[in-house]
């Protein structure tokens, strides 16, 4: 999803590997939300057919960390997310989901979509052959239309509102009891 | 971020607009190498030599390749990894010909790849570049059976290749080796003899490594003309390419070296076990001198690279110390606060000396590489041969002027950092101490300027040197139109140049050598200067030009114009001060006794 003009990322991942390329270059989705572009990317991806999608755990503009969780849920199958680790057999996806503690092992039978976090896999170099058999892969560019995708934004903006500033921290002066306060400030903040 | 950053701006700008990439891309199959396909191909090699290759350095030189007591070499941590994702990536095998199953670039695209290497990290960069000589051994010279059972490969970099012409009493002079080759019954041969200066001579980056090792036959004529060349395998390859017994050859022991020290320097003893190091003739006997002079052009240029990439390399880090380190107020400046050291003039002579050398280097280097496309690919034989002869003239002047400015440049480097340039810590003195390999290997630069008076001047009467003066010139009246003083300065250093070409073809015409031979070093240094001269006034018009159709980026663009205007103001005139050096004769050097030293 995004301008046909600047095609850079596309051809480093044809490059990397893939073997073709779907662009959805609409001025309609300027300003999307994650439901509108979690439906434009779930129609894209009907439309060529699927075993398994991978997708990013979130972009690093909207941080909104749904829109795998929503393409899941258009295209009906289990969503896989926060892996860290992948593997397909037969008919069966297994991935590490990444907890606070360590991970879940959580499996589903494909078709699936599989979130991944970010830094766990070192995405390989293109290659040379890769970037000249690049040139040559099919790149289709669609518009929200053909998608048959109606432009509909349903996320309101309400307001936006710098990050509070930083206040001075509190300085206890120790008279005897200064641990007894900090104790006390702990447990205010439900730190302890 | 990376110690390296790939100069990609000023290599596209040097590619195109003072190289003519486009006019290669049209030779006989180079279409694939359009202006824009290589954009990208370099953009990814770059972040590949950069994040993959440049991280090693430090290590590289620190640790160093090691002996173990098995008589194994053991390289610095890392260089295995990065080996085979080196070998995977395709880079190494990107500029050589599809049939012989590389990626069929042209070399003009060739030698970016390699100058990215080498910046990134010169020690390790020599392995994949031996390999690529012993493989255009093998293309030119080599017999089906051989370039069935080894090119493939060496092509892919499953294997590596080394050249072993050295001995303890033959260096400059090759025709003084000894290592003798018997030939057997069944048409192999079995070598005897100790070679030095082995070059990646092994390792443990791969299974195999397959020497390319210059010996003598029974009964051959001496000198240069009795010798063969042999390829000697590490491991046998049996007849269906599978890896069978250990050759009877083994590493002595390495040099400890000034710099290169993730790169080993072996000894090899061929047929230490008595029954002689197993051997195959490439071509024919007694033609291996010839053999490798064919392959010299390309591994001189290919030093020559080196001379910029230690240059470009220094210069990177001597850039950012400038720019952060504090000392000092500079004139006029805020007397409270210490400056960056950028902003003292001294200092910016310093960088800008490093970044107009390194650009007029990458600009000679490139062109070369043109000519060496033409000279393969041109349409007729008359243009091939013509580019040759530009070839054969200039690689001596790239190879020798290139690599001095390498030690130059890169002693600049440690000035910039002030005493923490000569602790090691800051990483400018290994770039000092691996530039210093470069003026000596591959022909001593004595060697390259001798090569350049006595065998290059005087080809087709010294019209092809004198031609090549003529097409310099011929930049000296458009660059009149936008910088007067620039061009009279040209003009000045092309004419003095001819001055000096014409004394020395003609002392070379008297039969008087030895003065020819006194002034060959400066002279060598006076032609590189110029031409690096020409190469810049080319850049700078090439520039103004685009500002004015209000192409490209204008800020990049002021500072090539800067660049350019800084050598012709600043540093071709020191090209005029070597005239004296040159014509003097050789009596102020052979008068005083050899005693009396």
């Amino acid at each position: 999803m995004g301008p046909a003009g600047n095609l850079q990322g596309i051809r480093q991942a044809l490059a990397m590997g893939a073997d073709k390329a779907v662009v959805i270059d609409d001025p309609s989705l300027r300003g999307s939300d994650a439901l509108l572009t979690a439906r434009v990317l779930a129609e894209a991806i009907r439309r060529e057919g699927f075993d398994l999608v991978i997708a990013g755990t979130e972009s690093t503009d909207g941080y909104s960390g749904v829109v795998p969780q929503m393409v899941a849920e258009l295209l009906d199958v289990p969503a896989l997310t926060y892996a860290t680790k992948l593997e397909v057999s037969g008919e069966e996806a297994t991935i590490h989901r990444q907890t606070d503690l360590g991970y879940d092992e959580v499996r589903a039978s494909l078709p699936v979509v599989v979130s991944v976090t970010a830094g766990v896999v070192e995405p390989r170099y293109p290659t040379f052959k890769g970037i000249m058999e690049a040139k040559k892969k099919p790149v289709e560019t669609l518009t929200l239309s053909e998608l048959g995708v109606e432009p509909k934004v349903e996320q309101v903006v309400v307001g936006v509102e710098p990050a509070p500033e930083r206040t001075a921290g509190e300085i206890v002066e120790d008279d005897g009891t200064a641990h007894l306060k900090i104790v006390a400030k702990l447990e205010e903040l439900k730190v302890i | 971020m990376s110690e390296y950053q790939p100069p990609l701006e000023d290599i596209d700008f040097a590619l195109n607009q003072v190289t003519d990439l486009a006019s290669v891309a049209k030779l006989e199959g180079f279409q694939h190498a359009d202006p824009d396909t290589v954009r990208d191909i370099l953009a990814e090699a770059g972040r590949f030599f950069s994040e993959v290759i440049a991280p090693l350095n430090r290590v590289g030189d620190r640790q160093g390749s090691r002996l173990t007591e098995d008589g194994v070499v053991v390289t610095p941590d890392g260089f295995k990894d990065a080996y085979h994702k080196f070998v995977e990536s395709g880079w190494g095998a990107a500029h050589i010909p599809e049939e012989y199953g590389g990626g069929g670039l042209p070399y003009t695209v060739g030698i970016v790849l390699q100058e990215m290497f080498k910046t990134a990290n010169m020690a390790f960069s020599l392995c994949p570049m031996l390999t690529q000589a012993a493989i255009e051994a093998l293309i030119r010279h080599g017999d089906d059976t051989q370039r069935g059972l080894y090119l493939e490969k060496l092509v892919t970099g499953e294997w590596t290749g080394t050249m072993c012409l050295t001995e303890p009493h033959a260096g400059s002079d090759v025709g003084a080796l000894s290592t003798r080759a018997e030939r057997q019954p069944d048409g192999t041969y079995r070598l005897f003899g100790q070679k030095i200066f082995i070059t990646w001579g092994d390792h443990d980056l791969t299974d195999n490594v397959i020497h390319l090792v210059l010996a003598r036959t029974p009964g051959s004529a001496p000198g240069t003309k009795g010798i063969s060349m042999f390829l000697v395998p590490k491991v046998l390859v049996e007849a269906d390419g599978s890896l069978g017994r250990r050759n009877d050859l083994r590493v002595v022991s390495l040099e400890h070296k000034l710099g290169i020290h993730a790169s080993p320097t072996c000894v090899i003893s061929f047929g230490d076990a008595g029954e002689g190091a197993v051997g195959y003739l490439i071509g024919e006997e007694q033609r291996g001198m010839r053999y490798m002079f064919t392959m010299m052009n390309t591994a001189r240029i290919g030093v020559g690279i080196e001379g910029l990439a230690m240059g470009e390399r220094a210069y990177q880090l001597a850039l950012g110390y400038a720019r952060e380190r504090r000392q000092g107020r500079p004139v006029g400046g805020d007397p409270t606060v210490q400056s960056p050291i950028i902003e003292h003039p001294d200092v910016r002579r310093m960088l800008l000396t490093m970044r107009s050398y390194n650009e007029a280097m990458r600009r000679l280097l490139y062109v070369v590489a043109r000519h060496v496309d033409f000279e393969r690919r041109a349409e007729t034989a008359e243009e091939r041969e013509r580019h040759g002869k530009v070839v054969a003239l200039l690689t001596p002047v790239t190879k020798a002027w290139c690599t001095d400015l390498g030690v130059e440049l890169s002693s600049i480097g440690i000035q910039v950092h002030g005493g923490m340039g000569y602790v090691e810590e800051t990483g400018a003195a290994q770039h000092y101490r691996d530039a210093r390999i470069a003026p000596i290997y591959e022909g001593t630069n004595g060697i390259q300027a001798i090569d350049l008076v006595l065998r290059k001047l005087p080809l087709d009467e010294g019209r092809v040197v004198h031609g090549f003066i003529a097409e310099m010139r011929s930049v000296a009246e458009p660059l009149a139109t936008v910088d007067s003083k620039a061009a009279a300065r040209l003009t000045e250093a092309l004419d003095a140049l001819a001055a000096s070409t014409d004394w020395l073809l003609g002392r070379l015409a008297g039969g008087s050598y030895n003065d020819a031979l006194a002034g060959a070093t400066p002279y060598l240094t006076q032609f590189g200067t110029v031409t690096g001269g020409w190469l810049m006034a080319r850049s700078l018009l090439a520039a103004h030009r685009m500002l004015e159709a209000g192409e490209g980026d204008a800020r990049f663009l002021r500072s090539k114009i800067s660049s350019a205007s800084f050598y012709l103001d600043q540093l071709l005139p020191r090209a005029n001060g070597l005239v004296p050096a040159v014509t003097a004769g050789a009596e102020p050097l052979m008068s005083l006794p050899a005693g009396d030293f």
